[in-house]
């Protein structure tokens, strides 16, 4: 199965993440989905924006483009 | 007879009482509601009728699969296994199986997961709608429709557990625990569900709405416990699950903004809220879990697109019969 755009990274067991800023956000469920498209409304978690970042043919769009 | 061992606390989600039976839809519901209810109808055997049409179909066959799940008020549980009612239920599965998988072959679909879902985006279902122009009463209405799963949401698939390989196995373990709430009975998807209904003012009551679902709801409903209750259907019950949970996400974040445009309230949008996160999770779990069970046997990854396709087909329908076929496209 090919998974279009940057999709996140699965991360297991984990109580929190910390930020470049030094901001902890707790992590609430037993396995968590990183962002890795930066385009996610609630970093650092993934919303799925990575989907809405690619086109038809799952390539993916560069910021501005 | 009332069950006594039915003593679980629903932790606040409004489904700690059974079910009445739902109102018949035709002869064959008609059939099986008397045979549920009444001792001596029980004792004469169930004749063999043919369903009056889909919704008595439909109707007949939930009626039956929830016996397997929480059962009715004033039913014995042991009437889950009347070989009487099983033999229904198997022939009304077998019409419904062949029906869906004919539909799969109509559409001579030859790509892979990800294409079947890249033509699903095109359509863009009730979450698009109620983001834009849905009146409260449209939203009252899906939420009913909804209703009839996301109350035993997650409940089909527990099924499947044992019926898995080691690795996929703890995968679904994984996925169905995040669910069930992770250990505390207030953060259950279901209860929180429960929650979203009684703030819209509706019935939170497990089963409540019932005779307002449509065919399209229960037919959804019923592929799924078709599905998780056949082993032998446990590559499609996967894929279903895999489909159902990446159009889940993006969705998700569409209802949230409708149901802030609307002023429905924080319990409402929390149900959904918490599914834009979860499902980004689930969705990747669920597509680990195909893989893995398959290891790349195309026959088995056929199984997997075609309980993916059943999804994504039923959602539609049901979109369309909710929204109407232009909205739904």
């Amino acid at each position: 199965m090919s998974r279009p755009g940057i999709g996140p990274r699965l991360v297991r067991g984990i109580g929190f993440v910390v930020d470049r800023d030094g901001v902890a956000t707790v992590a609430n469920r037993p396995v968590v989905a990183l962002c890795r498209c930066d385009g996610s409304g609630r970093l650092p978690w993934c919303d799925s924006t990575h989907k809405v970042l690619c086109d038809s043919t799952h390539q993916v769009l560069r910021p501005g483009s | 007879m009332k069950d006594v061992s039915r003593k679980d606390d629903a932790g606040g989600s409004g489904y700690q009482d059974g079910m009445r039976i739902p109102t018949p839809r035709g002869r064959l519901s008609e059939a099986v509601h008397d045979h549920l209810t009444d001792p001596e109808v029980r004792a004469l055997g169930l004749p063999a009728l043919a369903p009056q049409g889909p919704d008595d179909a439909a109707i007949a066959l939930w009626t039956l699969y929830e016996l397997m799940y929480r059962g009715f008020d004033d039913v014995p549980d042991d009437v889950e296994w009347d070989p009487v009612l099983i033999e229904v239920r198997r022939r009304l599965e077998r019409q419904l199986e062949a029906r869906l998988r004919d539909d799969f072959s109509a559409i001579g679909f030859a790509g892979t997961f990800a294409d079947l879902l890249q033509e699903d985006r095109l359509n863009a279902g009730t979450a698009r709608f109620v983001r834009r122009e849905a009146t409260v009463d449209d939203v009252l209405e899906i939420l009913i429709q909804k209703s009839v799963y996301h109350l035993k949401e997650a409940d089909p698939h527990c099924f499947v557990l044992p019926r898995l390989d080691p690795g996929p196995k703890s995968m679904l373990a994984e996925l169905q625990y995040d669910e069930l709430g992770g250990g505390r009975p207030e953060r259950l998807h279901a209860a929180l569900f429960a929650e979203a209904l009684a703030a819209a003012g509706l019935d939170p009551a497990y089963g409540a709405y019932l005779d307002r679902a449509t065919e399209e709801t229960l037919t959804l409903n019923n592929a799924m416990s078709m599905f998780c209750l056949n082993r032998r259907l446990r590559f499609a019950a996967m894929g279903h699950l895999a489909a159902f949970e990446a159009t889940s996400s993006l969705p998700s974040a569409d209802m949230v903004r409708g149901l802030r445009r609307l002023g429905f309230g924080e319990p409402v949008v929390r149900y959904y809220d918490e599914h834009v996160e979860a499902d980004a999770v689930h969705e990747h779990l669920a597509r680990e879990i195909c893989d893995r069970m398959t290891g790349g046997d195309p026959a088995l990854e056929r199984e997997v697109l075609f309980g993916a396709y059943v999804c994504l087909e039923l959602e539609r329908r049901s979109a369309v019969k909710l929204v109407g076929a232009e909205v739904a496209a």
